[in-house]
């Protein structure tokens, strides 16, 4: 039933299916099944500066590098928060730095979601090892800034061992982070991910889509964007519902500027 | 024969490592709980989000090099003062999601630390004899600051 040749064969087909199965699992690098819900590609996602002048050249690199992306855009705007509190706004990513101590982390990406939609995201850089001479550097802080940044739109690590080859991209581990290969920016498979993440659609948009000049919002929209659902602390309606029906909602995040 | 038996064993020995590794990775991308090593340069590590106020204290990611445990003070003249409570002992390695109980409730505006301390091997918490680890650039305790906040809400994942 079983001649030598099929059973070679069969091993053969066998490890190379192997392979080519941890191969291609290992080439994703998605952040879960996390992403902003939006009705259209490229959405623009706006980074919240809340980063003291020392980093501003970062943030504007990292936000230059993402948007490179042929299905984001990103745009630093200012920030909605304190460095030290570092709170999180609704529809968007609030980027912060601070000496939040000697805790064992550079940086930290979070972000919150309902279901897998992220809905707010917030970034901390920590000062208290930036302000050390061993990472006081442009290439660390390139690196930290474009990874955790990187983070906010769902895509993960590409690699985590922080002794191997750097990959030539942020979104990988490194030790030496100039290389070369550079890990200070994105590489082509970052923004293959990001194109694989945000192929689809949505039916709903979780990225803020509006800034109002005061906290009077104009009545005829407020009917279109449905029920209040949150308020701020100011006691202005901060997020609305609208139901579609089908199970499909439109939710609509409002920044009220002072 | 035996060429052919042992071919067969080998096969499903391979498919059995290649299903493993798939779920294992499977189990590993997707979830809130999932792996992250991320920009933490120390052996021990600690994160913690802004907390709503509780009697508890979730900690997001904790990281040790040896078994230890997590420990919230209060804040005292900008510095770690009395301590409300100490998580179970926890393992080497990184935990996410760490419930730590609290003597009391936290209140609305509160400053707190959680700090790294390491067990002195029998498994119980004790101030005096667990001590807190230390971080190797800083030179003080590893520790975080984190505050309450009514309108707290915890973030869905972390990524150190």
């Amino acid at each position: 039933m079983f001649s030598k040749f099929s059973v070679k064969t069969a091993v053969i087909v066998a490890f190379v299916l192997l392979i080519a199965a941890g191969t291609l699992v290992y080439a994703t690098h998605s952040w879960g099944p996390y992403h902003w819900a939006r009705t259209a590609n490229p959405f623009n996602l706006k980074l919240g500066d809340n980063v003291t002048t020392a980093w501003d050249a970062y943030l504007a690199e990292a936000s230059s590098d993402w948007s490179k992306s042929t299905v984001l855009d990103t745009t630093v705007v200012a920030g909605g928060t304190t460095a030290r509190r570092c709170r999180p706004t609704s529809g968007r990513v609030e980027v912060c730095n601070y000496g939040y101590g000697f805790n064992g982390w550079l940086g930290v990406a979070s972000i919150w979601v309902s279901g897998d939609h992220i809905v707010k995201g917030m970034v901390k850089m920590n000062d208290s090892y930036f302000n050390t001479s061993t990472y006081n550097t442009p290439a660390w802080r390139r690196l930290v800034m474009c990874q955790e940044v990187g983070h906010e739109f769902g895509l993960d690590h590409q690699d985590e061992n922080f002794y191997n080859p750097n990959l030539g991209t942020c979104m990988d581990y490194a030790s030496d982070p100039d290389g070369p290969p550079s890990n200070e920016h994105p590489n082509a498979h970052d923004y293959d991910q990001l194109e694989t993440i945000y192929a689809h659609v949505d039916s709903i948009t979780t990225v803020s889509q509006t800034v109002f000049s005061n906290g009077n919002g104009n009545a005829a929209d407020a009917a279109e964007w449905g029920r209040e659902l949150r308020k701020d602390s100011k006691g202005r309606t901060s997020l609305y519902v609208r139901d579609l029906g089908n199970n499909e909602k439109v939710f609509t995040f409002i920044l009220w500027a002072d | 024969m035996m060429n052919i038996k042992t071919s067969l064993i080998l096969i499903i020995v391979a498919a059995g490592i290649g299903a493993a590794f798939l779920l294992l990775r499977e189990i590993r991308e997707p979830g809130p709980a999932g792996d992250s090593a991320g920009f933490i340069v120390g052996k021990n590590a600690i994160y913690v989000a802004e907390q709503a106020p509780s009697k508890t204290v979730s900690v997001a990611v904790v990281q040790f090099e040896k078994p230890g445990f997590v420990v919230i003070h209060e804040e005292a003249n900008e510095k770690p003062g009395k301590i409300l409570g100490a998580s179970v002992l926890l393992s080497k390695g990184e935990t996410k999601n760490v419930l730590v109980r609290l003597s009391r409730m936290t209140a609305d505006g509160e400053t707190l630390y959680a700090m790294l301390h390491l067990d002195d091997g029998d498994r119980v918490f004790e101030p005096g004899k667990d001590y807190p680890a230390e971080d190797s650039l800083g030179g003080g305790p590893v520790m975080t600051i984190f505050t309450v906040d009514r309108d707290a809400t915890e973030p869905g994942d972390v990524k150190p």
